[in-house]
């Protein structure tokens, strides 16, 4: 009988996880173990409207103590986890103390690659990860302030595009041919470093970074070619990757994350794993895939939550992500697999519509100010039917007659 | 005071407290009945869906393009009722508001 669920990690996932248990009707007791001092917090909106100053850190809040009070959510902020022993089932928190469990969810998301370099300890060299990260950022980016972004994903291309609007000056540095390499269709990514440029934004591709330059604080980063960039802020956004070091010598079954079935139930009793730090089992497809997204966290916490409540429900929902720079918004459904055709629908100024399409069924789309598109187009994919080359090219067809 | 008559998924009835300023969506996400709003409010997902009694729409601004299109393409969406509650931001003219939520998709 489960009588005490603990949650490490107070994301998306965790939080989703804890709403979720309550909402199926779990009585016994949840903890939910945070690392960070806020209460549970939407990280999407950092990069975007915390820099522009839209949204004040309040607004980032996902449910407030009131709300986890009356659910009786005992989340516990400031609370480092930094070991797992499976056998007595109860993690280890920094300073020694355990906390017991019956079922326990891993929830502890990425952390960030980071790469020291001559220079990184310097004033003016920031990382994005955490609310605080973004409000000193924010405290950075003054108008004609010259900012170095290092990585063109979508953390660089989000602050580079923020920066702009506060009038900033931005180049990014980028060891790709282009930008949203691992992740981007290659139209969808011409489409947006086209309007970068537009924007102002200068790029330096298939350039790494080699040194930070200044006395207390940064002046100019050198790049491996020998080009000197004055700077005054810099942006490391060089990805992230599954926070999992605490679990070794557990016993879990890691991969590049923890790996997880369909129903989020890693290879140890009782342990179940959600969000960015898992890799899962997806009905769509055939290897284990590690999904960084907002949608990624819920739909696991629901199903780590279903699963300690023994309902048998499995992953089957196509994954989705959303980007936004300047007044494109990018929405991206499915998995583009090896061997995909391209098919592009135009739609007019800006906005374009790219299909990724396998043999018999569409595999994914990327849509900017499409969102007719992309929702026909998530439904498309999760009925996973022949769909037909021509009809999709037709822009004149709404994707959603061809459901 | 924002004073907003809801009736959730079972058709249960709440009357909810709302603060000046706030969205519609970030008032009803802090019930264990109310909307998941899983992109935020970026209006991406659709997951806030609403439906607005009659008498009460005009209340809110008219929709954009953007939500207009998102709600077309919603399974359960009526035509005039329907409205993505991430984009309703709230002040005391909205004091006495009947809404339904819609059906999880």
């Amino acid at each position: 009988m489960i009588k005490t669920v603990v949650i490490v990690g107070a994301g998306q996932a965790g939080l989703q996880t804890a709403i979720s248990l309550r909402q199926g009707g779990f009585e016994g007791r949840v903890i939910l173990l945070g690392a960070e001092s806020r209460l549970p917090y939407q990280r999407p909106p950092l990069s975007k409207q915390v820099l522009k100053g839209e949204f004040t850190e309040e607004k980032c809040t996902l449910r407030q103590q009131d709300f986890l009070d009356a659910q009786k959510i005992e989340f516990r902020p400031d609370s480092h986890v930094i070991a797992l022993d499976a056998q007595r089932r109860a993690v280890t928190l920094e300073g020694g103390r355990m906390v017991d469990y019956d079922a326990l969810v891993v929830a502890t998301g990425s952390r960030l690659n980071r790469i020291q370099l001559g220079g990184s300890l310097l004033t003016g060299v920031n990382y994005l990860r955490t609310l605080d990260d973004a409000l000193q950022l924010r405290e950075q980016l003054k108008p004609g302030v010259r900012l170095v972004v290092a990585g063109a994903g979508y953390i660089g291309l989000e602050v580079a595009a923020s920066a702009r609007a506060l009038g900033c000056e931005v180049s990014v540095i980028e060891a790709q041919s282009g930008i949203m390499q691992r992740s981007a269709l290659d139209p969808i990514a011409a489409f947006l470093e086209d309007r970068h440029r537009s924007e102002g934004v200068t790029f330096y591709f298939n350039k790494l970074m080699t040194e930070i330059h200044g006395g207390r604080e940064v002046q100019a980063v050198s790049l491996d070619d020998g080009t000197l960039l004055d700077a005054e802020v810099i942006l490391k956004g060089l990805g992230v990757q599954p926070e999992i070091a605490w679990l070794e010598d557990s016993g879990i079954e890691v991969d590049r994350g923890v790996l997880v079935d369909e129903h989020c139930r890693t290879n140890l009793p009782g342990v179940f794993a959600a969000g960015d730090c898992a890799q899962t089992h997806h009905s769509l497809y055939p290897e284990p895939v590690v999904l960084e997204s907002v949608q990624n966290a819920v739909s696991q916490g629901k199903l780590c939550a279903a699963a300690i409540l023994g309902q048998d429900v499995s992953y089957e929902e196509p994954p989705w992500f959303w980007s936004e720079q300047y007044d494109c918004r990018l929405q991206m459904a499915g998995l583009p697999q090896p061997g995909d055709e391209l098919v592009l629908r135009e739609n007019g100024p800006n906005s374009l519509t790219v299909l990724s399409l396998g043999a018999d069924r569409l595999n994914a789309l990327q849509c900017i100010n499409a969102p007719r598109d992309y929702m026909a187009g998530r439904k498309l994919i999760a009925a996973g039917s022949q769909v037909s080359r021509e009809r999709l090219a037709d822009s004149t067809t709404e994707l959603k007659d061809l459901l | 005071m924002i004073k907003l008559n809801v009736k959730d998924r079972d058709g249960e009835q709440h009357e909810v407290t709302a603060n000046d300023g706030d969205t519609l969506m970030e008032t009803l996400r802090e019930f264990d009945w109310g909307v998941a709003a899983i992109c935020g409010g970026m209006c991406s997902c659709g997951t806030c869906h609403v439906f607005i009694a009659e008498a009460d729409l005009d209340k809110f601004p008219a929709m954009d393009v953007d939500e207009e299109d998102l709600i077309d393409m919603l399974e359960f969406s009526r035509d005039g009722e329907s409205r993505l509650s991430c984009q309703l931001t709230l002040n005391p003219e909205h004091n006495g508001v009947s809404l339904e939520l819609a059906p999880d998709e």
